[in-house]
Formats: C-alpha cells, structure tokens, sequence
C-alpha cells in the first residue's frame, strides 16, 4: 500500500475504531471480544482500502464489515456456546450514573439484556436504526437487503425486545 | 417501551465504555504482516501447481485420453497463475462473480423450509456413503440464524452434522447459497485459501482456519449457475453446546469434502 493510502487508512482507523467497538459491544455484550471484533473490522477494510477508501459511504461500509466478521464469528462453536447476555442484576446499581436514578439505570441495563437475546438480524438493525441513528435505507445498505426487510425486522426486533424485557423484569420480580 | 426508551437505554449501555488504548500503527503492523503471509501462500501454493503440472502435462503426451487425472485433464483451469497481487486468493473463475447472466435468485420462507428438508433428507441417506466409516450420525436441521428457523429474503441455509468415527465425536456444516446472493471467491475464502482442480461445473476452493486446537477446514463450489455451496469439517462436535474436545485430525478427507460440496443435490 502506498504511503499515503496507509495515512488516510490511519486517519480512517482512529476516527472509527471507538464507534465500531461501541457498535461491537451491543452486538455481542462483551467488551474484549467487541474489540477484537473492532480490530479484525479494521484489518480487513486495510486489505481494501486501495479499492473503497474514496467510497463515499466509508463508514457504512465499516459497519457492514463488522457485521460480518460479527456474523461469522458467532458460528464459531465456541461463540454459539457462550452466553454473552449477562445475568440480571436483581436490584438497581446504586454505584452507577450519578444524574440518573438507580431506577431509570436498571431498566436502561435491561434495554441491552434484552437486545442480547434476540437473534443476530433483529438485534443488528436495532443498533443500526437506534444506536447509530440510520435510516432505513441507510440501514438496509449496511445489512446488504432491501428497505422493506429493514422495516419488518426491526417492526420484529422492538416486538420481542419488548417481550424479552417484560420477561427479565418479570423473572426479577418474581 | 417507546422507540425513544431504545434509543437511550442503548446510548446508556455504552456509557460505561473502558478505555480505548489503540494504537493505529500496530495496527498497520498486524495488517501488513498479514497481507505478506497471505501472499507468501498465493506464491508458494503457484509454485507447487506448477511443478505439478510440469510434471503432468509431459505425461500425457502420447496418451490416448482414457484414465487421465482430474489434475491432467484440466491442466491449465487447475493451475493457480501466479499473481503480481497482494490477495491470496487466485482469480475467480468465472472472472466475473456471479457469472455474466445470473440474476439473484429469491425464495419464500416455505420454499427454503421445504428445499431444507428436501435437503436434510438427502444427506441422511447420502453422507452414510460418503463417509464409510463415520456412524451415529446426528443430523440437525437446515434452517437459518437458528435451527429450523427461516425469515424473510433469507439467501443461504445450513445444516450441522455430527457423527462419530474410531469413538471420537466430528461435526460438519453444509450451507447452500442461492445464485446470485455470495460474494466472490476472493471475498469468500479468506484464510489460506487455495484453488483446487476442477470437478464439476465451477470452480472449487480449500480454506483452513487453525484456531490453537480448533481446526475447520472448507471446500467452496462456486456454480457456474451461480449458486455456491459449502462444507466445513472441524475437527471436533460443534453441535455438542459444550466446550469442544479437540481431536488431531479431520474427520473428512478433501476428496470427500469435494464430493459433498460439488453434490447437484445440494443446490438452493
């Protein structure tokens, strides 16, 4: 690669690499292996950077990369086993967020518990729409389908994300 | 639950981010590292399909074209050329992925649930043969994300199969692509990958991932119809939920990776 594709591939990799571990993170819930997921997002874009770096979608692109090495990773049998959704805590953490009530903070942890029990599509454009704010198109850019599966997905993944928190919440409670 | 409640319990859950130590430049380092050894195999991997053939091509002059190898008879389609470039990987055959003509292909949930156990069906009765000596196998369901379970504008679906050879558990995976719906063999097989010869209408690659003690390896048929179908060994039972019991070898020789990969009935 040429010295000055290796900058701007550089300029790119510190300009993204906090947004694509942040991404990483509410994907699989955990954050040492949201940054290698980061990492290998980043050297896979360095292999073609020749060829996408004047893509005017760059960052898109990124995010569509790591949903792939996201994709593949968990077909790996040890990421199938593995039980990233951490455990509910049963009462609020008083230790976190002082402008925040204890309350509000527990029912925000419950949001990620039950996005990290949906299945890989519905929890990736719930990150896509909610998290990184993209629209639909944008959305089904990045998840390589069309806007119209974009939209039941997500009508799909709130549906549940919502089932799966009144389940946490009543399994707390109870 | 409103959209909002989403939206900031999602931008909450990342407000206690640990610190990001990154470095860019052991980055670049990692990368260029691997693009090197990438291509080290590309030009290793040349050299060896040369030697083969010069040692092949001679060999058949004279022949009178009965009981020649799958190498001999395609001599030049199984010879990776050696690339100027970077990538690992050799050109595509067809150069053009999917092949020029081939519009991607769409299928309803319920005709991938029936060609999945249409699918299923067969291998049951296939795999038996295919691998002689493997017994108790455990066939689970093609399906998508998950077992069994298919959505919308889906374009691939898989099955994992395990079985049992000399006491020890293996697992295979078989995924089936509609035409039109993969990447190219270059975006598809990633990890020391090299092209094999010839066997079927399309063109086949190898791929070995080594993970420590896990190993997978996959054959790819890239279709001329521009379907794809793949299977990957391991060399442990990936179905069991458990930590995996690493075995030293593969269950399934390259022969009969091929066999299951280049299978018409496997087609999506």
């Amino acid at each position: 690669m040429r010295q000055a594709d290796e900058e701007s591939f550089r300029r790119f990799a510190v300009a993204h690499a906090g947004k694509l571990r942040r991404s990483a993170y509410l994907l699989c819930g955990d954050w040492h292996f949201a940054e290698d997921l980061m990492q290998n997002t980043l050297i896979k874009i360095y292999r073609s950077w020749s060829r996408v770096q004047k893509d005017e979608s760059l960052a898109n692109y990124g995010r569509t990369v790591l949903l792939r090495t996201w994709l593949d990773e968990k077909r790996r049998p040890w990421r199938r086993s593995e039980q990233t959704a951490a455990a509910v805590p049963d009462r609020s953490d008083d230790a976190r967020g002082p402008g925040d009530s204890p309350e509000r903070l527990w029912a925000q942890d419950l949001v990620h518990q039950g996005l990290l029990r949906l299945p890989p599509r519905q929890r990736a454009v719930l990150v896509l729409r909610y998290f990184e704010q993209l629209s639909v198109a944008e959305a089904a850019a990045v998840m390589r389908c069309t806007e119209g599966t974009v939209k039941s997905q997500t009508a799909r993944g709130l549906d549940a994300l919502r089932a799966s928190v009144s389940h946490l919440v009543g399994r707390v409670a109870s | 639950m409103s959209e909002e409640d989403v939206r900031s319990g999602l931008r909450d859950a990342v407000a206690d981010e640990p610190p990001l130590h990154f470095d860019p430049d052991e980055l670049v380092a990692t990368a260029r590292s691997q693009v090197r050894r990438r291509a080290l195999v590309a030009a290793g991997l040349a050299t060896v399909a040369i030697a083969v053939a010069a040692v092949a091509v001679p060999a058949m002059v004279g022949r009178d074209g009965s009981g020649t190898t799958p190498v001999a008879d395609r001599p030049a389609s199984s010879t990776p050329s050696p690339s100027p470039s970077t990538s690992a990987v050799p050109s595509p055959r067809p150069d053009q992925w999917p092949p020029p003509g081939v519009e991607p292909v769409t299928r309803t949930v319920d005709e991938l649930r029936q060609r999945g156990k249409e699918m299923g069906e067969h291998l049951r009765g296939s795999l038996p043969a295919t691998l002689p000596s493997a017994t108790d196998f455990v066939h689970g369901e093609f399906g998508g994300e998950a077992e069994g379970e298919y959505y919308p504008e889906q374009t691939s679906i898989n099955a994992a199969i395990s079985f049992t050879i000399d006491g020890r558990r293996y697992s295979i995976v078989v995924t089936s692509w509609l035409p039109g719906s993969t990447g190219s063999p270059a975006e598809t097989c990633v990890a020391n990958c090299h092209r094999l010869p010839d066997q079927a209408a399309g063109a086949l690659y190898d791929q070995t991932e080594d993970y420590d003690q896990g190993v997978i390896e996959t054959v790819f048929h890239f279709r001329d119809t521009g379907a794809m179908v793949s299977v990957a060994a391991y060399n442990y039972d990936m179905t069991s939920g458990a930590m995996p019991t690493y075995h030293q070898s593969l269950p399934v020789s390259l022969d009969q990776l091929v066999a299951i990969a280049t299978d018409p009935e496997l087609e999506l």
